[in-house]
């Protein structure tokens, strides 16, 4: 119960302090909807080829509500990453971040707490998103199994916090120059079909993509939303992230207490 | 005292030992720390040590006892933020073992730090765009503390250090001293039986000084019991409040003892220091071509 309340007490700072930048919502509403737009007239443009793309068939054929859920995951992994890693960063830096581990607040609650607001947040831009690509330029839903989608997004979820605590370590270690959120960002654009349908890639490019979990959250999703896919149908793609979340929370998990006790043998806990 | 760095201090390399005490709050035994010259990947990796290194701490024996206030003296970089930072858990030691109530700070920093209350000397470390409330509400509750207890506490030690009409202010809009004030009620909102104060009166006005020096020794230490450690380079402030100095040189113990006792070897270390630096500023000041004279004047 008192870790929940010291969880909630992060994301009630976070929260004020993010409403302290008032216009900081308004703004991240407006891209979302700008990017609604451009990706609906990039898809207009194309409309008359649109129906030759076979490999979109499976998703129900339009380009636009497959690249708006594309968009809007690859975003949400990129956004909570960047989010993750910045918030920690600029601890280091006011000295927020040794404030805190002068406190018995276990690191676990420390990093958890710390990730909870940039998943909501993001997790909020991304529904944000999906619901102007539904309601302002008409994506069809063919809702399918509910649970298997909020399965999907819970380990989703746990994934990102997964790579969010490795890239945070490298930060608390590194200072600057996180590979983490890179690689995740360029593999997943490049990958895992963000923007286009990865059975057009090689064979062996798309057994790679496998290993991102964002290719199972967008294979499940765009099934689950677009196809109304059943429970049978997800159960592949809900195996791949339920198999990276069980060995990379753990492990980083390991990574950043090792980063931790790196610091403090090094005395830079402090140092940014 | 082992230092390799260059500029030892001319004080006499004696390694001083603080008594023992057999029911000490805080039990610091032989411990020394050194930190990388150089910063590179390898060297951030690695844990072993690397071959050049700055000694901060060498072989240093602190005990403080229940209901008692030390003082920690000695000149800028003399290594008493690092035993601070050791004993609160944010460094680690080379060498050595350090207990607070009993628990080791390696194995139990958790303990360790449910027993402590840390006032760091960077007054910047807060939220910038919450206010003093919610600042205190925040770290009180990595503290552990909920609820009414937790809002008793902001309002204890918020009106500890005066800043009860400021409570509601945003911490950016706070003088220097007022986020310092906030730094002080932070540090006691656990109400925690051991109190570090890392250079806690640094931006406070005299007023201000002296009456935290009136809390930390009247109420802390003689009437709530609380054991106090207390790093100052201020002699009048380590003279004030102080039961025991211990003067701190170049990362080892030089002396222990009241200050009265001691404060000779004091003043000769802050000089000693101030000199050295005076003479390396001289030298340069020749290789470019200008004597400078000690009695005032250039040619």
């Amino acid at each position: 119960m008192r870790t929940l309340i010291t969880l909630w007490s992060f994301v009630r700072r976070d929260i004020k302090v993010a409403v302290s930048y008032r216009l900081q919502f308004f703004f991240q509403a407006t891209a979302m909807l700008s990017i609604c737009i451009t990706f609906f007239f990039l898809t207009m443009m194309f409309s008359e080829v649109e129906a030759n793309i076979d490999s979109l068939d499976k998703y129900g054929g339009s380009y636009f509500a497959f690249v708006t859920i594309g968009i809007a995951i690859s975003n949400y992994v990129d956004f909570s990453l960047r989010t993750f890693s910045s918030s920690i960063r600029q601890a280091q830096m006011t000295g927020t971040f040794e404030a805190m581990m002068t406190t018995p607040a276990s690191i676990g609650v420390i990093i958890g707490g710390s990730s909870l607001y940039p998943l909501l947040f993001t997790s909020f831009r991304s529904a944000l998103l999906i619901f102007f690509g539904v309601f302002l330029f008409g994506i069809e839903i063919k809702l399918g199994s509910i649970g298997a989608l909020g399965l999907v997004i819970i380990l989703t979820v746990i994934c990102t916090l997964a790579l969010g605590i490795f890239s945070a370590g490298f930060i608390v270690l590194f200072h600057r120059g996180d590979p983490v959120t890179a690689a995740v960002s360029g593999l997943t654009w490049f990958l895992s079909g963000v923007i286009y349908p990865k059975e057009i890639l090689p064979d062996w490019v798309q057994s790679i993509a496998a290993f991102l979990p964002v290719t199972h959250t967008l294979e499940a999703l765009r099934l689950g939303l677009l196809q109304g896919a059943s429970w049978d149908t997800q159960q592949n793609s809900i195996i791949g992230l339920a198999l990276f979340a069980v060995i990379t929370v753990p492990l980083s998990f390991l990574w950043f207490s090792w980063t931790i006790r790196r610091a403090k043998f090094a005395g830079a806990l402090a140092r940014y | 005292m082992g230092r390799s760095s260059k500029g030892q201090c001319k004080i006499k390399a004696v390694t001083h030992s603080d008594p023992e005490i057999s029911d000490a709050m805080i039990s610091v035994r032989g411990v020394s720390k050194s930190f990388r010259k150089k910063s590179s990947i390898i060297s951030t990796l690695r844990f072993w040590r690397p071959k050049q290194q700055i000694a901060a701490l060498a072989d240093v024996n602190i005990d403080l006892a229940r209901g008692e206030l030390v003082t920690l003296v000695g000149p800028n970089g003399a290594g008493k933020s690092t035993l601070l930072k050791i004993i609160s858990t944010l460094i680690q030691p080379d060498s050595g073992t350090v207990f607070v109530d009993g628990k080791d700070v390696l194995k139990n920093p958790e303990d360790v730090k449910a027993r402590i209350g840390y006032v760091l000397a960077d007054e910047r470390s807060f939220y910038w765009r919450l206010s003093c409330r919610e600042n205190l509400r925040f770290f009180g509750s990595l503290q552990g503390l909920t609820s009414k207890w937790l809002e008793e506490r902001i309002e204890v030690s918020s009106a500890m250090f005066g800043l009860g009409e400021y409570l509601d202010k945003e911490f950016m809009n706070l003088s220097t001293g007022q986020r310092q004030r906030l730094a002080l009620a932070r540090g006691l909102i656990a109400d925690p039986p051991i109190v570090l104060f890392d250079e806690a009166t640094r931006s406070l006005d005299p007023g201000r000084a002296e009456r935290m020096r009136w809390i930390v020794k009247d109420l802390l230490v003689k009437t709530q019991g609380k054991s106090v450690l207390f790093a100052s380079h201020d002699m009048e402030e380590v003279r004030a409040i102080s039961d025991r100095s211990i003067l701190m040189v170049n990362g080892s113990i030089a002396s222990v003892g009241p200050f009265e006792q001691i404060e000779d070897r004091v003043r000769e270390a802050f000089a000693e220091e101030a000199r050295k630096e005076t003479e390396e500023f001289t030298k340069l000041l020749e290789t470019h071509g200008i004597v400078f004279d000690s009695e005032g004047g250039n040619s």
